[in-house]
């Protein structure tokens, strides 16, 4: 097996218990070198969005967000967003490279179950990136979860990437979101917890707007769970 | 605009903006679906469905990603080359001269264009072979065909695009690779990296192969398949090599390719050959600081006489423990370089200004530099990382001078290993045939 992202032969060191046990090995999908790569968030951070800083107190950034939306939504994620994190993020959204999808599998879902969530709510893609992409990166990364896709983006609504903006013109983007039109999945949230997620939160914008219209459908709560900050 | 895909299959997202497809315009499916496997016609390589899979039961190519992303959703676009060239009839203006050896086989180069045939070319290291090609594309570019020249390394491009863009001044040429930030042209003449063959398709009418047994071409069955589609089916291809693999040398004998030789180098000599030294230790030794005495020995004897070297080590981690080694023992300062080293191409101009008089190197350095007058030692050259191509491009960095046309290659091996044998009898063969053509 080779690293998925630099390609070369993934060197798995046994331990004793994996060797005498029958006990089923863990599979790894990139070598030890990228893997270190990655920046694991942990520690103190904010009670908001969970960057990582020295008080649990809300950030700025959040405390904004409070008086502008009257709330604040209690994010986590999983890895910073660093060099490696964007390097991993073009080859498998922008390249399209669906294999990578299962880098990171086991620890979002783990993150994603320590948020004990009823249900999980994906941000959708557009019908463009579907045609082009072929896959929702989201839902890419969280496969053995069971997702409500109670979502939808509204037609046109994405004429640019969320990433070709700045930080000005993300703030100031339109609500590219919509609810389901089935009842059956949207009377699925009331009363539940919920949580949503997606690959990066950068600004907060896309996942505030997606809470906006998950609270109308009267949740117990919602959270948000995103793979890099 | 119009030109952007004679004799090239891209897809949609290569395409400008606002690219008006046309009924000129060949539309054919990037993938196909089979019963188990999905086959992409862009590189021709099979993968198996669940690797390649994307939701809704589409299907994407994994093994050419570098080059953008094709799939089930994508289609490629194409139009048959219609050589439209305004031919120039005597387009070589370089006014150098050929020893009668380069010249003999420029014409057997020239004739195996004009029959486009398919040719290897072995000609020993330092042997001259971009200058040979000259007349052969010249009369080639007269005929007004299409002409590509393709090479497995970036590095090897980048140096021939300047030396042919001076041979043919009045040519425009096209270099392309995955590098570069300027946009396609349609040219006669194009040079790229033998990825970029995988974006041309039955586009000319002579393809020529540089150093073909290089890293990554010569184990990648997909950029044979790209360089065979790149060209017209009843195009020529010419392989340029100094070390064919099994893989050409097999074609050769089953008569799917004909083979000429130039055995000597430009200033007529023999290549150097290689003398073994067996240290069976020199690991051990190597852990405790120390480096063979032999080796010490003769480094002493060249730091002595001023003769200029270069010691080749198998991997990044052994230059520092080597290099500590040398300072311990010799007392001397040791400078070396491998790939990632930033200050490479800053150590190579001081070893070529002479500011320092040896480099310790990984096999970074096995091709396409030149130091004149210089030795070459490898330590551990049985290891797996040096291939027999690698070792007999190592040898062949010695003597490349008229001022010095031998020098000393020595290779201290732990081991007799395959690589080591292999390349010693490469050697030796051509030398057989070189000594045939010096009497």
């Amino acid at each position: 097996m080779n690293c998925l992202l630099c390609g070369t032969q993934i060197e798995i060191d046994f331990n004793l218990r994996e060797l005498v046990l029958p006990m089923k090995i863990k599979k790894r999908s990139i070598c030890h070198q990228c893997d270190q790569e990655f920046e694991r968030l942990g520690g103190i951070r904010c009670d908001g969005c969970g960057r990582s800083q020295k008080s649990i107190d809300l950030c700025e950034d959040c405390q904004k967000w409070e008086h502008q939306v009257g709330f604040v939504i209690n994010n986590r994620s999983a890895f910073e967003y660093n060099d490696a994190m964007h390097e991993y993020m073009k080859q498998y959204k922008f390249t399209g490279d669906y294999r990578l999808r299962s880098v990171f599998t086991t620890e979002f879902e783990k993150l994603i179950s320590k948020q004990q969530p009823d249900v999980i709510v994906p941000i959708p893609i557009n019908k463009s990136t579907w045609q082009t992409r072929g896959f929702n990166q989201v839902t890419g990364i969280t496969s053995n979860l069971r997702l409500i896709e109670a979502l939808e983006t509204i037609n046109g609504s994405k004429e640019t990437r969320q990433s070709k903006k700045n930080r000005a013109e993300r703030m100031s983007s339109k609500q590219p979101f919509k609810l389901s039109g089935d009842v059956e999945i949207t009377k699925k949230i009331s009363h539940q917890r919920a949580l949503i997620v997606d690959d990066v939160y950068t600004t907060g914008r896309t996942i505030y707007y997606a809470a906006n219209l998950l609270l109308t459908l009267s949740p117990m709560s919602i959270s948000s769970v995103t793979l890099a900050r | 605009m119009d030109n952007l895909l004679y004799g090239r299959r891209l897809t949609k997202g290569e395409l400008p903006i606002g690219f008006v497809v046309d009924d000129r315009i060949e539309i054919s499916p990037s993938v196909t679906i089979g019963d188990r496997m999905i086959r992409c016609h862009r590189c021709n390589s099979m993968t198996a469905k669940n690797i390649a899979s994307l939701p809704n039961n589409q299907f994407f190519c994994p093994n050419c990603m570098e080059l953008g992303r094709v799939s089930t959703l994508t289609n490629l676009y194409h139009v048959p080359e219609p050589n439209d060239f305004n031919a120039d009839t005597h387009p070589l203006t370089w006014d150098g001269q050929l020893s009668a050896l380069q010249l003999n086989c420029a014409q057997k180069v020239d004739e195996c264009m004009r029959d486009k045939k398919r040719h290897l070319l072995w000609a020993v290291t330092g042997a001259g072979k971009t200058e040979m090609l000259f007349t052969a594309i010249a009369n080639s570019i007269a005929r007004g065909e299409r002409i590509a020249l393709a090479s497995p390394r970036v590095d090897v491009c980048l140096e021939l695009y300047p030396r042919l863009q001076q041979a043919f001044a009045e040519q425009k040429i096209c270099l392309l690779h995955g590098r570069q930030t300027e946009s396609y042209e349609y040219r006669q003449l194009t040079i790229c990296t033998t990825h970029q063959l995988l974006r041309f398709y039955h586009a000319f009418d002579n393809l020529i192969i540089d150093e073909v047994d290089a890293f990554p071409y010569a184990s990648n069955p997909q950029l044979y398949f790209a360089a065979s589609q790149a060209v017209k089916p009843q195009g020529g291809c010419l392989y340029l090599t100094a070390t064919p693999g099994e893989n050409l040398m097999a074609m050769v004998r089953k008569k799917e390719l004909s083979i000429s030789y130039l055995p000597l180098r430009y200033h007529g000599h023999l290549l150097p050959e290689i003398k073994l030294k067996l240290v069976p230790s020199w690991r051990r030794q190597l852990g405790n600081k120390k480096l063979p005495g032999s080796l010490i020995q003769t480094l002493k004897q060249r730091l002595k006489n001023k003769r200029r070297f270069l010691l080749f080590v198998p991997h990044v981690a052994d230059l520092s423990s080597v290099k500590e080694g040398l300072e311990r023992q010799l007392k001397i300062n040791v400078t070396t370089v491998h790939a990632v080293d930033e200050k490479r191409l800053e150590k190579v101009q001081k070893m070529r200004d002479h500011e320092i008089d040896f480099l310790v190197t990984t096999s970074i350095l096995e091709r396409g530099v030149t130091f004149p007058e210089i030795d070459v030692f490898v330590i551990g050259a049985d290891d797996a990382v040096f291939s027999t191509a690698a070792l007999v491009q190592i040898a062949g960095r010695a003597g490349r001078s008229v001022s010095r046309p031998t020098g000393d290659v020595i290779y201290w091996i732990s081991s007799f290993a395959n690589n080591v044998s292999d390349a010693c009898a490469q050697i030796r063969f051509v030398n057989r045939k070189g000594r045939k053509l010096q009497h």
